[in-house]
Order: structure tokens, then sequence, then C-alpha cells
């Protein structure tokens, strides 16, 4: 099993698509701090208080409805769509594997992606506000205030929000296998987050049960004390999305016929 | 050990959306065989060959290689086989070499160096640390018979493998199967539309045609016959037919433009020459018809003459 791990972690690392994308995330972590700096040096302009310690927390926050999804499906739709549409996914198929195997191979790859991307998402967030606005314990942000008191309150703020990334990934495997064209299954992949992301706004009622509610999930790792319950129930409707397109993935991979 | 069965098929089937495209194909390939898959364009060739390898799933039937049913044991079953479905397809950004490379990790008890050794075996050992995307049709076929050949095959299905090169690449590869099977001692299972191909190089033949199989056997075995085809060049037809219609061995008279064509049991053309000769027929030339695997092919693909 580690064998066909290591398989798909080498193919999707060393990807020029992966290098592109991190590069142009740090890159917009950069302009992202120098935009704020900017616009907290006109005299009119709300100011928005920033630190080399909150600005990790700020820059996931707001990139969590948007580029950080996009960017997740644009990496990860390949595994499957490019592949088989390329005629590379029946190459480990003609080994000694089975699909099982080869798709929770994948399934691990993309597990791996997630993380990586919000290292990289923290590392950039904390380069650029280091670099532009120092460092500071404590900041308010908005009306909201943030008390960000060590590093570990950040690393426990991305642990929480790569869970439903985590999730999401499942859901764009799904896509993935379903369509032959990476561009269709990255389109319906988007598409789904949006139309989740439109439904929780909406249907107020609706948000516990919509995967994309849990991307906030991280403030509760700036909170004083911890809320177990709330925590225990989040990851509860995660895990349920996980599991439902876990089994929907090995059935639908199990049973595809490799055409091309 | 050399009759033993390695690749069996059983009342096979397949349809899509209606359609069938296998339809209770049995086929059997002996340890040692060169084994040529032919039909027409469209006849189910890749179908059949993706079954067996397990990227297509089995409405009905059977499937056993190596002794192992490929839908109970497919990991075992396949273990020592290689194979290249169509065009051989790699991951372009890659060289050669790390295409194998990658493929070799994924077995757990390949020797090292093996792969610097198939790609030696296949001619490519200077050229495996270019980048795929660079390979010619012919170079990527030998890459592709080499990732075939990892594992130490004792079985390997090629489905087409000299599809779109030239008529030196194809002998080359033609060369190298002929090659490796005398060497290596793997079976070969190669699907083709190319009968002279299949002709030259295989030691037994499947034929098949609209998913079903029209016939089976050895070269030898499927143009062995107790009759020959014999065209008589002579302006004297009627008198031709008149002379040999009494004799019981000549039969089946068809008009060409230099003469007759007729059937003629085996031993009897020297009898035909003096008959012909004795009764005052001009005879210019007596021209045996070869019975090749093409001549055959054609008349049972579109005769739909069942053999098997």
């Amino acid at each position: 099993m580690l064998r066909v791990i290591r398989f798909e972690l080498y193919k999707l690392f060393t990807s020029k698509k992966v290098l592109v994308t991190f590069l142009v995330l740090m890159g917009i972590s950069l302009m992202l701090a120098v935009g704020i700096n900017l616009m907290n040096s006109m005299e009119e302009a709300h100011k928005l208080h920033m630190t080399g310690q909150i600005f990790p927390v700020f820059l996931l926050v707001n990139l969590s409805d948007t580029l950080l999804p996009i960017m997740l499906v644009v990496l990860l739709v390949g595994l499957i769509a490019d592949e088989y549409r390329d005629g590379t996914l029946k190459l480990p198929l003609l080994r000694p594997i089975s699909r099982g195997e080869l798709l929770l191979g994948k399934m691990t790859a993309a597990v791996v992606m997630v993380v990586v991307l919000m290292a990289v998402t923290l590392v950039g967030g904390y380069a650029a506000g280091t670099l532009i606005f120092g460092w500071e314990k404590e900041v308010i942000i908005g009306e909201q205030m943030f008390m960000v008191e060590s590093v570990t309150q950040v690393l426990g703020f991305y642990l929480l929000t790569m869970i439903p990334f985590i999730a999401y990934s499942f859901i764009i495997l799904f896509f993935s296998m379903m369509f032959a064209n990476s561009g269709v299954a990255i389109g319906a992949a988007v598409g789904v987050h949006f139309m989740l992301l439109f439904t929780g706004g909406f249907f107020e009622k609706l948000q516990p049960a919509i995967l994309n509610t849990y991307y906030y999930m991280g403030g509760m790792a700036l909170t004083p004390t911890l809320n177990w319950q709330e925590l225990l129930g989040n990851l509860a409707v995660i895990s349920a999305y996980m599991l439902v397109f876990t089994v929907i993935n090995f059935i639908t991979f199990k049973k595809k016929d490799i055409l091309y | 050990m050399k009759n033993d069965v390695v690749l069996r098929i059983e009342n096979l089937h397949k349809s899509y959306k209606e359609k069938k495209i296998i339809d209770g194909v049995e086929l059997s390939v002996k340890r040692g065989d060169i084994y040529g898959f032919l039909g027409p364009n469209g006849s189910g060739k890749t179908t059949t060959i993706r079954m067996i390898l397990g990227l297509i799933s089995l409405d009905q039937g059977s499937i056993t290689l190596n002794g192992h049913d490929i839908q109970k044991d497919f990991k075992k079953a396949i273990r020592k086989v290689g194979a290249v479905v169509e065009t051989p397809k790699f991951f372009q950004s890659y060289s050669g070499y790390k295409n194998l490379k990658l493929m070799a990790q994924l077995y757990s008890d390949l020797p090292s160096g093996r792969v610097e050794e198939v790609l030696e075996m296949v001619g490519l050992k200077n050229r495996g640390r270019d980048k795929v995307s660079n390979y010619s049709l012919g170079m990527k076929q030998r890459l592709g018979i080499a990732m075939a050949l990892l594992n130490q095959p004792e079985v390997v299905i090629l489905d087409e493998p000299t599809n779109g090169l030239d008529p030196q690449g194809m002998k080359e590869i033609r060369e190298m199967i002929v090659q490796l099977s005398l060497e290596q001692d793997i079976t070969f299972f190669i699907s083709s539309h190319l009968l002279h191909e299949v002709e030259q190089m295989c030691s037994k033949v499947g034929i098949l045609k609209e998913g079903r199989k029209l016939a089976e056997g050895s070269v030898e075995e499927l143009l062995k016959k107790d009759y020959e085809a014999v065209e008589v060049y002579t302006s004297s037809r009627e008198k031709a037919v008149k002379v040999l219609i009494t004799t019981g061995y000549a039969r089946e008279f068809s008009s060409t433009e230099r003469g007759i064509r007729m059937k003629v049991d085996k031993g009897h053309s020297e009898d035909l020459i003096k008959r012909l000769v004795h009764s005052g027929v001009p005879v210019q030339y007596v021209v045996p018809e070869n019975q090749s695997l093409e001549n055959y092919f054609i008349k049972l693909t579109q005769g739909g003459e069942q053999i098997a």
C-alpha cells in the first residue's frame, strides 16, 4: 500500500501545476499584506490593525471561501480525470494492485495535498505578515477581537480549517472520477462549492448540514476555552461527508470501465 | 508444461447500451504460443483485451490468466502478465527511464537493475533519460513493450503493437517479439488487423468478427485443405472445362480474364496438365493460387463462414 501512496504523491508533487499554484498563493499572501498596509496608510480609510501573528488567520479566513477551494480543485482534479483521459490511469491498474488500493493511494495524496496547501498558506501568511506588519500577540480585526497569543493557536486554527477541506477533497475526487474531461470536472466541483455556499447564505437553517459552514470552524481554536460539544458536533457532520464520499468513490471507481 | 493453458476465455459477453460488443467468445492460449488475435477494426479485439486485463467489467463469462480467475483473484492473475493496450501511454513529463522506475516501484519483488535491463532489451538504453514527449511513435511502442516486460512476465498481451509504425519499425517490433518468445520463453497474445504480420510471427490465431469468434487454430491448420485453387491461362475456356469436368477431381469452374479458375483435389495437377495438352487445349500457364491467411480471413469475415 505504501508503494501506491508514494507513487501517487510523487506524481502529484512533481507536477508543475503544484509549484505554480503555491507560488501564486505566496504571491497573493504578500499582495494582501501590502494592500492592507497601503490602506492603513491612507488617512480616510478604515484602519485594519494587523500583525505578523494574526495575518495568517486573516489570510485563511479570506481565502477559505473562494481561492483555496478553487486551487484545491485545480490541483486534485487531474488525479483521476486527466490520467483517465491521458490513458495513464490504466498503467498502475495493469500491475498487481487492486482498484481499492489505487483509490486509497489517490485519496491519501489528496489529504496530503490539503495539508501542504494549508502549510503553504500558513508559511506565506507568517512570512508576509511578519515582513510587512511586524510581530504582536493581540489584535482587533474590524469589530471582532482576536487574542492570538501563540503560534499553537494559529496552528490549531489551520488544523481545524483543514478538516472540512479534506472532506471537500473527497468530493473533488468524485467529480474527477465522473468526468473524463478535467475542464468539466473542475466546473462541476467548483459549481458544487458555490452552490453549497449560496445555499448556506440564503437558507440559514440549512447551514449546519452544509460543508462550507465548517470552513470557518478554525475560529474555535482562538477562543479562550474550547467548546468540545460544538467541536464534536462539527466533526460529526464533516465525518459524515467524508464517509459518504469515501463509499461513493470506492463503488464508482470499482465499477468504472477504463476506456482510454 | 509446454501445453499449459495460460489464458482461457469462456463464454465472454459484453454489451454497451443494448449493443452486443462481445458475444460468447471462447479461446485458449497455451504456454509458448504467439497467439494472433485477428479481426477487422471494430470487431471487439480491444474490448476483449481490456476485459482480460480487468480494465472493463464482464457482463458474463470468465477469464483465467495463469490459472487465476481475474474476477476472483486479479492480483495473482496479473502478477506475471505484461501488457500494452492500444497506443502506449506514459507520463509525458518524465523520461522513459523514470516512467519505468515508477512502474517498477509498484512491484515488491523486482531485481535491482531491471529497468536498465528492459531498456536494453528493447534498444532504448541510450535514449532512456530523454523525456517521453520527445520520443517517436516507434520508440513509444518499444518503451511500452519494455514496461510490459518489467515484471519478467510469462504472458505478454499486446494490442496492435505495430500500429502507426513504418515498415522498418513494424519489422523490428515483429523480430523483437519472436526473439523474446524464443529467448525469454514468453507467451504472446497479440491483437492485429494486419494479416501478413500475424502470418509471419504467430503460431496460433483466433479470428473475431462483430464480437464473435469465427475460427481458432494454428495457421497451418486453418490453411490446410484437401484441394488447391488453380488458374489455367487458356484461350479455349469452354473446351478446357469440357475436358476437365469429367475428371471428377476438378470442380467449381469460373471464368477469369486470362482463362479459367477451378478447385482441384490435391495430387491431380500433373494429370490436369496432361489431359489438357492431350486434348489439344492451348495452355499458356497453370498457376496455383496460394492460400494465404489473408485470403482465408477475407473469405471468413466477408462470407461469415463458421469454422470453429
